[in-house]
């Protein structure tokens, strides 16, 4: 008895029902069915990314040999689309927390500027000058007495109130001023000492020679500068 | 929106399932395997737009077939007026009793019960019986095993017997 497949064949064969596909066209149709059906979709607008996976998804499991339906297709799809999507937003945003806690710094607040007022520079670490009056020769007392008087006056200006005294040296405060007037032939020599009567030594020492009096507080000015920047 | 979806899916199932068959079939009608590209495409084009009214899947894309083919012979030949003449010229080749076998074989291979209305049987005698592809390459085409197909085959090729007998054709192998 003959094979019925056998019998079968030879009956389309017999009766011309057989309508053979070469093997390279055979090839072709399989190689081309996913692209033909990209192109009908696409010319019926029916092709979006979320078709193109489950197309893809449907093709490969009929690959492999699975009988899945493009339901099914699109069902795995639509579950792997939204596990990626998970894991992609979980990594995100741990990559994210990682960025930033590897980047953060302390940011320290800055202690308040406390601004000090600017003294003034007489007050600034100035040292008590006590100042005594000047010896003068006869003829000069008078002249000894005001320059006394005016680099007084003077160094009160600079150095400030508390930290001038005329004649009432004590010595716990700074500096000793005194010096001398002598009358010359021609107007007057005046002598300035800056005394450290702690060391006992004598720290400066100025001269100056006016010709009148007129010119006494000039010369008292300078000496007073001089002062102020020797007992600084 | 899901019923365009579900549409969507029938749509791709039946080409998925008719693609190789229906591309072969036209393939051996003309001779550029291009032009047999193009029309198998416009088969399906028009078989998307209309699928909600088919009922018969198979037998809407053999006729939009022969209407295609008929169209493009048309196109190039203005005398290609017959469809019948195009699709069914091979049965005037058989006389008396051979044509009424040949008839008979027809109305078989078109009932539905022998493939145990199973659309895949029918496929798979399509491709392997008609079209000559291998076990393998009918498996490939359909996402099934070989082994899967070839069960089927058999089931399918011993189905036929047994109609043809039911109908009176007891002398198959004196026949062929």
């Amino acid at each position: 008895m003959m094979n019925e497949q056998i019998i079968v064949e030879k009956l389309i064969e017999k009766f011309r029902f057989e309508e053979p596909v070469n093997p390279p066209v055979r090839n072709y149709i399989f190689e081309s069915k996913k692209r033909n059906l990209k192109r009908i979709l696409k010319s019926e607008r029916k092709y979006g990314i979320f078709t193109a996976a489950a197309v893809v998804v449907f093709f490969l499991a009929r690959k492999a040999g699975l009988t899945i339906s493009f339901i099914n297709a699109a069902i795995i799809t639509g579950s792997v689309a939204a596990v990626t999507t998970a894991v992609i937003i979980a990594g995100s945003i741990s990559g994210v927390n990682y960025i930033i806690e590897k980047n953060r710094t302390v940011n320290e607040i800055p202690a308040p500027v406390i601004e000090i007022p600017e003294m003034k520079p007489s007050l600034q670490s100035v040292k008590p000058v006590s100042v005594y009056r000047f010896s003068g020769t006869p003829g000069s007392s008078g002249i000894a007495d005001r320059a006394t008087g005016i680099i007084y006056k003077k160094l009160i200006a600079e150095h400030g109130e508390d930290n001038v005294f005329l004649s009432s040296f004590s010595a716990n405060k700074g500096y000793l001023v005194t010096g001398s007037v002598e009358k010359l032939q021609s107007g007057y020599l005046i002598t300035m000492k800056i005394v450290d009567p702690v060391r006992g030594v004598i720290i400066n020492m100025e001269t100056a020679q006016i010709n009148n009096e007129d010119e006494l507080p000039a010369v008292c000015s300078r000496l007073v500068k001089i002062i102020s920047s020797s007992t600084r | 929106m899901f019923r365009k979806d579900t549409r969507k899916a029938k749509f791709i199932e039946v080409y998925s399932d008719y693609y190789p068959v229906i591309f072969g079939s036209v393939c051996t009608r003309i001779n550029s395997i291009d032009d047999a590209e193009d029309i198998t495409q416009e088969i399906f084009v028009r078989f998307f737009r209309k699928m909600d009214e088919v009922e018969n899947p198979r037998k809407w894309l053999f006729g939009t077939m022969k209407l295609v083919l008929f169209e493009f012979y048309r196109s190039r030949k203005e005398d290609a007026t017959d469809i019948d003449l195009l699709m069914n010229d091979v049965s005037l080749s058989f006389v008396n009793g051979m044509r009424d076998l040949r008839m008979l074989l027809d109305e078989v291979f078109e009932d539905a019960e022998v493939f145990n209305n199973d659309e895949k049987n029918r496929i798979i005698f399509d491709l392997v019986a008609v079209q000559k592809y291998t076990l393998e390459e009918a498996a490939k085409e359909l996402g099934m095993s070989r082994d899967q197909v070839k069960y089927r085959y058999s089931l399918i090729n011993r189905s036929i017997l047994q109609t043809l007998k039911k109908r009176g054709v007891s002398n198959l192998e004196e026949l062929i």
